[in-house]
């Protein structure tokens, strides 16, 4: 991820073995995996110091789960957050999410608490940060500490991005001074990422690394309760003229929007595969009873509803990985158009999993209320999911990078036979270095749409006679029709200050056309996974697509012909499968502790 | 103690607005948003259906339900679903302080509808005879149902599929006459809750249950005990003495937004940084 040499890998076209079982780096991370999940053990043993009924009675008393802390550390797993050439074992983007998905299977507040909090500061020192400044994070890291970041106050903002710290220089340094109530992990924070305000206008933020032990006129302010993930530790902090040294500032002063926003698309790139761990228990949770036969007197495949909320579960959830999968390729192999790819999947994939998760209370029914026992883990991951998420603040900084771009994506040709690189889409597939530099540059051009058009056509034309084939049919042309109008109203967006001046408001219909955009990518993404995946697997076969199409386009609002009984009683089936097996509902079909 | 204290001001208002028209007035109801949340509205189809825009402007107004609007014009309920609609966007425009025309009302796979785009707000409707309920939110989630008080339900086997035991239990204590106003009140909080949840009647009635003896309702397992269910909050009101409105809400602990405007959803500082990059 930093530019040494050591992170480099071979690049070039993707070779036949990448095609294949997997290369080195996919096997050396499926197999930490593993190894994670192993080291955790079955989530639904109650002995299990960490699984379900452990963590749900840390959450219960608003701490954080002690025994499952303890194992991330004692496994290193700070060490997956920290590049290889500083040490670590972070190889590339794309294997981060899956890495850390047995934390978010089990407890969004460990695997926040732990990982997720040190990495959002971390990253911005990676990409930002000089030697000495990602040698410091570094070695905080690799010896079991903890990195957290003070937001900047934003609009519309929740408990974390309210409040600002404001800092000035002068002949005597850099000073500190304000107050933030809500900061994860502030209290137990061995570096702190400030982004500060430091001046008025566009230069108006800087970036600040410091260690708040180390700080003089620093006050600890008590704990900011929260109603989802409860046993997070967020408390405040207020500094009044703290003086710091001048290496504290990363990058160059008044530079701390455009560095944070660099940072922000890493994180948008590989934080919804987490997230995908956190859904994946909330099903299996769901198919568990199911196939235990209590809510319904027959079995779940002969409740069309159930068979229905499962497989349409199981969908959503191949959609947003092959979302989360694109975006954090994308960054390595088309990083200038990675910023739209990456916002879109921050932005579509918690919003996807939450619509499916409440979708199978229709399974849950009784069982979803309640906080004990072998189900009460679906209630708090339901609740939990927004808050992994970031919510509504992380909502509008993805739509704050998207809706800028749009008349300048809808300004190029969509329809071309255009295509994207295939290894975009395929898991473990070599990639280059993810250079910072290509980061910073937000190219707002988008190759993926004119991809989906093309992709689309391509399936259409191998599928003939059957009736999922026609259904394909029908679904291209409307997926054709919605890009062409999609495209046509972003085409009317005021271009380049009129979507937003810096001062002036951004057009309103730019919101609705946002999230059209995002799902437009999200079946850019299924079709080239699909096109791109092992011949004979579940992904190359059309069942998932014809399923994962039929959502994209209702959610788009267009009304495509119903899909075919088959695919969706095979996707049901395969999701009971899974779960008689303890395997992943992703991309990756792997083998869980549980 | 000293000081002053401010109001109490649960999360689900303890009245419901009438909107007279599109063009409001809004007021009391954006009171209730910055205040409580949460507002809930009520219309009424007649005093509504004369006022329809001209067709130009009613085609930008529902936007992409224009060609829905037009499939069912020579339907009964094709002028209705343009009052719902309409009611609906006009809600959420006053909230957002935005043009109506530039809002798009989508609906979820399960038909529940929702404002594309705004994750801010959400919102709910219901619709009964002459009356309309609408409900918006910036707490995170809203249902409301309503239906006419004296709607027969009671004693036509319907209280058998939407009621646990335990509710049964507590209707038979009733004295007959308010045996039915009771399952009505039943009826429409299990459809907040569960449009709320945007599942509809797709949840078993009889899974859950309401112990209405509590200000507010209280939510029950499918065996009586208390459901685990916190976040949410419920609230029957009456309206025009003739209807029984039901409301749910799930507070996702995100706090109240103050301003839910559209214009500064976005923060200027952040897009004007995007456009610089974009610029480079």
């Amino acid at each position: 991820l930093t530019s040494s040499p050591q992170t480099r890998e071979r690049t070039g076209a993707p070779t036949e073995a990448s095609h294949t079982t997997g290369t080195t780096r996919w096997m050396r991370a499926t197999a930490r995996i593993t190894a994670t999940e192993h080291a955790l053990g079955d989530p639904w043993d109650p002995r299990n110091p960490t699984g379900h009924t452990a963590l749900l009675a840390a959450d219960h008393h608003g701490e954080p789960p002690a025994a499952a802390t303890r194992l991330y550390h004692r496994l290193t797993m700070n060490a997956e957050l920290v590049p290889t050439a500083l040490g670590g074992r972070m190889e590339a983007l794309d294997t981060l999410g899956p890495l850390l998905r047995p934390l978010f299977r089990r407890d969004a507040t460990l695997a926040v608490g732990t990982a997720l909090t040190s990495l959002t500061a971390a990253m911005a020192v990676w990409l930002n940060g000089d030697r000495a400044q990602q040698r410091r994070t570094a070695d905080t890291l690799l010896t079991g500490g903890r990195t957290t970041t003070a937001l900047p106050r934003l609009a519309h903002a929740d408990p974390f991005a309210a409040g600002e710290l404001h800092a000035h220089r002068g002949p005597a340094g850099i000073r500190l001074t304000g107050r933030k109530s809500a900061i994860s992990n502030a209290d137990t924070a061995d570096l702190l990422l400030a982004v500060a305000r430091t001046g008025t206008g566009p230069a108006g933020h800087s970036l600040l690394l410091l260690d708040p032990a180390a700080a003089p006129r620093l006050r600890h302010l008590p704990r900011h309760p929260t109603h989802a993930t409860p046993g997070l530790h967020v408390t405040g902090l207020e500094f009044t003229d703290c003086p710091l040294p001048d290496d504290a500032l990363i990058g160059d002063w008044g530079q701390g929007m455009e560095l944070a926003l660099r940072t922000l698309t890493a994180l948008h790139a590989t934080v919804p595969s987490m997230l995908v761990g956190t859904a994946d228990t909330a099903l299996r949770t769901a198919a568990g009873l199911a196939l235990g036969g209590t809510p319904f007197s027959r079995p779940v495949t002969r409740v069309p509803l159930a068979e229905g909320a499962l497989a349409g579960a199981f969908t959503d959830l191949l959609i947003a990985d092959s979302l989360a999968l694109t975006a954090a390729r994308a960054l390595h192999l088309i990083p200038e158009e990675g910023n739209v790819l990456a916002a879109a999947a921050k932005y579509l994939v918690p919003r996807l999993l939450g619509e499916t998760l409440r979708h199978l209370c229709v399974v849950m029914q009784d069982a979803l209320h309640t906080r004990h026992g072998e189900h009460a883990i679906f209630q708090k991951h339901l609740r939990d999911l927004p808050a992994a998420a970031s919510g509504h603040l992380s909502t509008a900084l993805c739509q704050t990078v998207i809706a800028p771009c749009l008349p300048r994506i809808a300004a190029a040709h969509w329809t071309a036979p255009r295509p994207a690189p295939a290894a975009l889409f395929r898991p473990g597939a070599p990639l280059p270095p993810a250079d910072p530099r290509a980061l910073a540059r937000f190219g707002g051009r988008d190759g993926l749409c004119a991809y989906a058009a093309h992709a689309a056509r391509a399936l259409t034309a191998t599928a003939r006679g059957t009736e999922t084939a026609r259904t394909l049919h029908a679904q291209t042309d409307l997926l054709l029709t919605e890009l062409t109008d999609l495209r046509r109203q972003c085409l009317t967006l005021p271009t380049g200050t009129g979507t937003g001046t810096g001062t002036g408001p951004t057009d309103h219909r730019a919101f609705p056309l946002t999230d059209r955009y995002t799902l437009a990518l999200a079946a850019a993404c299924c079709l080239g996974v699909q096109a791109n995946a092992r011949p004979g697997s579940l992904l190359a076969g059309t069942d998932w697509i014809v399923l994962a199409l039929h959502r994209i386009l209702r959610r788009l609002g267009r009304t495509p012909p119903p899909p075919p009984a088959g695919p969706r009683k095979r996707m049901c089936e395969e999701v009971l499968h899974r779960t008689r097996e303890s395997r992943s509902y992703d991309l990756y079909d792997l083998q869980l502790a549980g | 103690m000293s000081g002053h204290h401010p109001p109490h001001h649960p999360r689900l208002p303890a009245r419901a607005h009438r909107a007279p028209g599109p063009h409001g007035p809004w007021t009391a109801a954006l009171d209730d948003l910055r205040h409580h949340g949460t507002a809930l509205v009520h219309a009424s189809l007649t005093q509504w259906l004369p006022q329809r825009p001209p067709d130009a402007r009613l085609r930008t107004l529902l936007g992409r339900d224009w060609p829905e609007y037009q499939a069912r014009a020579h339907r009964r309920n094709g002028e209705q679903f343009r009052v719902t609609r309409t009611l609906l966007k006009h809600l959420a425009a006053a909230a957002l302080a935005a043009d109506p025309r530039d809002l798009e009302l989508a609906r979820t796979l399960t038909g529940r509808p929702y404002l594309r785009g705004c994750d801010h707000i959400d919102l709910s409707l219901s619709h009964t005879g002459d009356l309309i309920a609408a409900a918006i939110t910036t707490r995170g989630l809203i249902g409301v149902d309503v239906e006419p008080r004296a709607r027969p339900l009671h004693g036509r086997g319907t209280e058998q599929r939407i009621c646990t035991p335990r509710e049964l239990t507590r209707l038979r204590t009733l004295p007959e006459d308010r045996r039915n106003p009771r399952l009505i009140q039943h009826w429409t909080l299990k459809e907040a809750y569960t449009k709320a949840l945007g599942q509809g009647l797709n949840f078993p009635f009889d899974r859950f249950g309401f112990d209405t003896s509590t200000d507010p309702p209280a939510l029950e397992r499918a065996d009586g005990s208390p459901a685990d269910a916190p976040g949410w909050t419920f609230r029957s009101l009456h309206i025009a003495d003739r209807y029984t409105l039901g409301a749910a809400l799930y507070d996702d602990g995100r706090g109240r937004t103050p301003d839910p405007a559209l214009a500064t959803a976005l923060d200027p500082g952040a897009v004007a940084a995007v456009h610089r990059m974009l610029r480079r």
